[in-house]
């Protein structure tokens, strides 16, 4: 049974029966605030994206045309290429990291508690402050990394002044921040994992690879499901970290289509066509997840209950 | 293949590999984890000059400097009462909302039951950053730039949906008979909510408090798009706002602040981490 | 007759549209130990959540002590529960465990710290109070549960499959624990199980139900002795009732049934039915006996000694047919042989119906 199974058609007892507005009670406050605020804005960035805006805010209706002009826009194109860039690079980075950490997380037994309290550290750690740590690791004079070449007698690098190594910088910063929450879950999934499976495919003649083939990795296929909306999600929409360590820069080299937006709407104060970005973010991230979700979560469910 | 499988060097390699695999992972993953905060904490106790040089990595002198010129900013103190006011308000009130409706979905059996659940899932697929530009436009129109209302609704608003669907989990994960066996003992509502549910899924609360307790401390973007007056920023926004306000960049200064901005989650965190990370490793913290 | 202490009239329980109580009489009489047994999913359960106001009435009634408690909340209608799983508050000590319900109820503390130590020394669980549910072993949390129930000295104890978590050692020790409880505190009590062996031990009165309806009520061995139909013959007894089909036929000595295989059964002259009627002969293991005079050509397909008494499976015409010896086994399986039936106790079932004829 599922554990969140209610328990009888009419409440936690039948003696609460009399009440069938209850649990509306219960949920509806969190639920209309929520919705209140969040539905509001979505509702109303919408209606913004069809909008014409000048420098005093004043609206015109204007349909499709910020869409057509935004996305006719190269610098919103080159965004959107780096985005995707980014978003693949982050992904595959980030799940292979997080698939390490877990593994190793699993299998250390001595400071294991110290080790896995030590690997969520970057989790509490705030975007901004991720991104004036990275910046202080690399930045040119002072910096950890040209500090440490400059002991081992090497020349220094411009970290952040190269548009790629930036951009490489950016997405380890990203990775730093979003690798840890991913492994824990892909670590919950490891440790559901009955033991004796790997000691029956080490008998059947299994080698350790092909037992995290064939073994490990079809069991924890829903955490991972999890994990990747996790860091697809976060790299999608990063903004502080990348705002504060490159602002975009060098050379738009880093500039996100969040960076962009905050640049159309903050900066030239263009909210139309800001708006047009959000609703790219929102259905980008909508899409990802519910592909996600369709492979991993309901596929999952097929599966094992076919298995029943 | 059983003959190569087994000479010298794979026998070698099968033996040692995965124990040298794991050690070199574990420490990258320390390494990976601890440098970026000791550079900066020690980067904080460095004279801003010897910075620049590259010499050493360990400070010369251990200075405090950097931290009292931080700390004797005219409006630090503000800075941190705002953010630990939103902080507070934006994780008591979620929590309190979280604990009724995660009640409600654990319990009852309702109509609209699993639509009104999946709207609460929503909310966490929607980036919060997408939100700053209507949000900017919709609380200029009504007036609440500046306020600290603005950033209570805003945070509140994006913590609900979190701390619900961790505690739905652990209501849920509760059997229903020690509740039924409340009821008999005479407990109503609000009593078995009291005494029976909140004591044993109270991994779950403090896991929702310390989550709570993370976004609304580290929030930035909507900040960001609500406020402009000095005195209204957050710590986050002004470690953001400093880059600029400085004329000479003083590492120091700019490392010590970013430790005082970040140390007391830590602390939260560090007091609370087996709960967290048992409940994050459990599965019941999701996205 | 004396107005009943819990009584049943014409219940009935729907969930969504599926019935699973068909209309539910029954009156159980004050200080009785009625247990309610049948098999999973025959309303058992349902019937004992509903008494205890946990599941509401779809139409019919409840009467406890001669009020009726259909809208009545649970906590007030002066009844008790032990849960299968115990449902133990694991937060709270064995202490406060006892006493939630008793403070929940705004008593005084004296009353309170009395009922304790009284449940505390009835159960023998006054060096346990301060540990922790977690702290205790299987029996001694069923003890704690039942500690939380005496404390609230209900007029109805309800104990719903107390100790199918427990393993067959202790479930006979609680057994005897839990009838002796009831035999010092004479309180009404309704005990829910699937154990027929729980059912005919500790009951005075028990209550076969099947497929939401109750199939039979009575004293244990009245049960025993004359179920009231086929499914009752079955459920109560182990082994089981060895039931044979056949047809009444008229033999030189009287009414014998007579199976397809051409056997002829005994009969007793006072037994119901007539000639030609298509009847299931039921026999207990105990009444079958392998008998070296007897008239009943059998072969031994399992002979298992228990100790104390042999369980024999054989082959009976056809039919595999049980019996239990509390003599010593010679033969082994494959061996052929005869046995004899004890007409006197031989049970006659109308083929069609199903019912005691």
């Amino acid at each position: 049974m599922s554990h969140t199974t209610p328990m009888v058609e009419d409440g936690p007892t039948g003696a609460d029966r009399l009440k069938p507005f209850v649990p509306y009670l219960l949920v509806l406050p969190g639920l209309l605030f929520v919705m209140g605020i969040l539905g509001y804005a979505v509702v109303g960035g919408i209606i913004l994206s069809l909008n014409e805006t000048d420098m005093f805010m004043n609206k015109t209706f204007v349909g499709l045309k910020n869409y057509i002009d935004v996305f006719a826009d190269p610098r919103f194109q080159d965004a959107m290429v780096r985005t995707l860039n980014f978003v693949v690079i982050s992904i595959v980075l980030g799940i292979f990291m997080s698939m390490s950490f877990a593994l190793v997380l699993y299998k250390v037994v001595r400071g294991r508690r110290f080790f896995r309290g030590l690997s969520l550290v970057p989790y509490f750690v705030s975007g901004i402050a991720t991104a004036v740590m990275f910046r202080f690791i690399f930045t040119t004079s002072g910096g950890f990394v040209n500090t440490v070449l400059a002991q081992l007698g090497l020349p220094a690098q411009s970290w952040l002044g190269d548009p790629t190594l930036a951009f490489v910088v950016a997405i380890m910063a990203n990775c730093w921040f979003m690798v840890p929450f991913a492994s824990l879950i892909l670590l919950g999934g490891l440790q559901t994992i009955d033991k004796d499976l790997y000691d029956a495919a080490a008998i059947d003649g299994a080698n350790p690879i092909q037992i995290f083939f064939r073994i490990t990795l079809p069991l924890i296929k829903p955490m991972l499901g999890v994990s990747l909306i996790w860091v697809s999600y976060i790299s999608f929409s990063t903004f502080d970290i990348v705002l504060a360590l490159t602002s975009g820069g060098p050379l738009k080299a880093t500039e996100l289509v969040s960076i962009y937006m905050y640049e159309l709407a903050f900066q030239q104060l263009n909210f139309g066509q800001g708006a047009v970005l959000m609703v790219v973010l929102l259905v980008f991230n909508t899409v990802l997840s519910l592909i996600y979700i369709k492979i991993f979560v309901m596929g999952d469910r097929r599966h094992s209950e076919a298995g029943k | 293949m059983r003959v190569q499988e087994s000479g010298p060097m794979a026998l070698l390699f099968q033996r040692l590999g995965p124990k040298v695999l794991i050690w070199f992972t574990l420490t990258f993953l320390v390494i990976w984890t601890a440098t970026p905060i000791i550079w900066a904490i020690l980067s904080s106790f460095k004279d801003p000059l010897e910075i620049y040089e590259s010499k050493s990595l360990l400070p010369e002198v251990w200075r405090l400097d950097a931290y009292r010129k931080v700390l004797s900013m005219p409006g630090f103190g503000t800075w941190l009462m705002n953010s630990i006011i939103v902080t507070v308000v934006a994780t008591i009130v979620p929590l309190i909302l979280a604990i009724l409706a995660a009640y409600g979905f654990a319990r009852y059996a309702f109509k609209f039951r699993h639509v009104l659940l999946l709207l609460y899932l929503i909310p966490r697929i929607i980036p919060r950053v997408s939100l700053i530009v209507p949000l900017n436009d919709l609380m200029s129109d009504l007036g609440l730039i500046n306020t600290y209302s603005v950033l209570f609704i805003t945070y509140i608003a994006s913590a609900v949906p979190l701390a619900t669907w961790i505690l739905v989990g652990f209501f849920g994960s509760i059997p229903k008979e020690i509740e039924e066996s409340a009821t008999l003992d005479g407990a109503n509502m609000w009593n078995r909510l009291r005494h029976v549910m909140l004591p044993m899924a109270w991994p779950g609360v403090v896991t929702a408090a310390v989550l709570c307790l993370r976004e609304a401390w580290n929030e930035f973007s909507f900040v960001l798009a609500l406020v402009n007056q000095t005195d209204m920023r957050t710590l986050p926004y002004q470690l953001y706002m400093l880059k600029d306000s400085m004329g000479i960049q003083d590492y120091a200064v700019y490392n010590a602040f970013t430790i005082l901005t970040v140390l007391p989650l830590l602390l939260v965190y560090l007091l609370l981490e087996r709960k967290v990370v048992d409940s994050i490793v459990s599965g019941a913290v999701k996205s | 007759m004396a107005e009943g202490y819990v009584e049943y009239r014409n219940l009935r329980k729907s969930f969504g549209g599926l019935e699973i109580l068909h209309g539910v009489d029954l009156t159980i009489p004050e200080g009785a130990f009625a247990v309610l047994v049948g098999p999973s999913g025959c309303g058992k359960s349902t019937l004992l959540r509903m008494t205890a106001g946990l599941e509401n009435v779809t139409s019919g009634e409840i009467n406890i002590a001669g009020r009726m408690v259909n809208n009545v909340h649970a906590k007030n209608r002066g009844i008790a529960m032990v849960f299968q799983s115990y449902a133990l508050y694991p937060h709270m000590s064995v202490e406060d465990n006892m006493s939630f319900g008793l403070k929940m109820r705004k008593t005084p503390l004296q009353l309170i710290t009395d009922r304790i130590k009284r449940a505390a020394s009835i159960l023998k669980l006054g060096p346990m109070l301060d540990r922790l549910p977690s702290q205790l072993s299987g029996g001694q949390r069923q003890r704690v549960a039942m500690g939380r129930a005496l404390t609230r000295e209900p007029e109805v104890f309800l104990f719903d499959e107390p100790l199918s978590n427990l393993d067959a050692k202790l479930r006979v020790e609680m057994r005897a624990e839990i009838k002796a409880l009831h035999q010092r505190l004479k309180t009404t009590t309704i005990y829910v199980t699937h154990d027929q062996i729980e059912a005919m031990t500790m009951a005075d009165l028990v209550v076969v139900m099947h497929d939401g309806r109750i199939e039979q009520v009575g004293e244990p061995l009245a049960i025993y002795d004359r179920p009231a139909n086929l499914f009752v013959a079955e459920f109560l007894g182990s082994p089981a009732m060895n039931l044979i089909p056949g047809i009444i036929a008229q033999d030189a000595d009287g009414r014998v049934v007579q199976t397809e295989s051409g056997l002829r059964l005994p009969l007793e002259p006072e037994a119901n039915g007539t000639v030609g009627q298509k009847v299931v002969y039921g026999i207990r293991p105990e009444h079958l006996q392998l008998d070296p005079a007897g008239d009943l050509p059998i072969r031994l397909t399992l002979v298992e000694p228990a100790g104390w008494e042999t369980h024999v499976h054989a082959d009976l015409g056809g039919h595999i047919v049980r019996m239990v010896s509390t003599k010593r086994v010679a033969q082994r399986a494959g061996d052929s042989t005869t046995a004899t039936i004890d007409a006197t106790r031989a049970h006659l079932f109308d083929a069609a119906t199903g019912n005691r004829l």
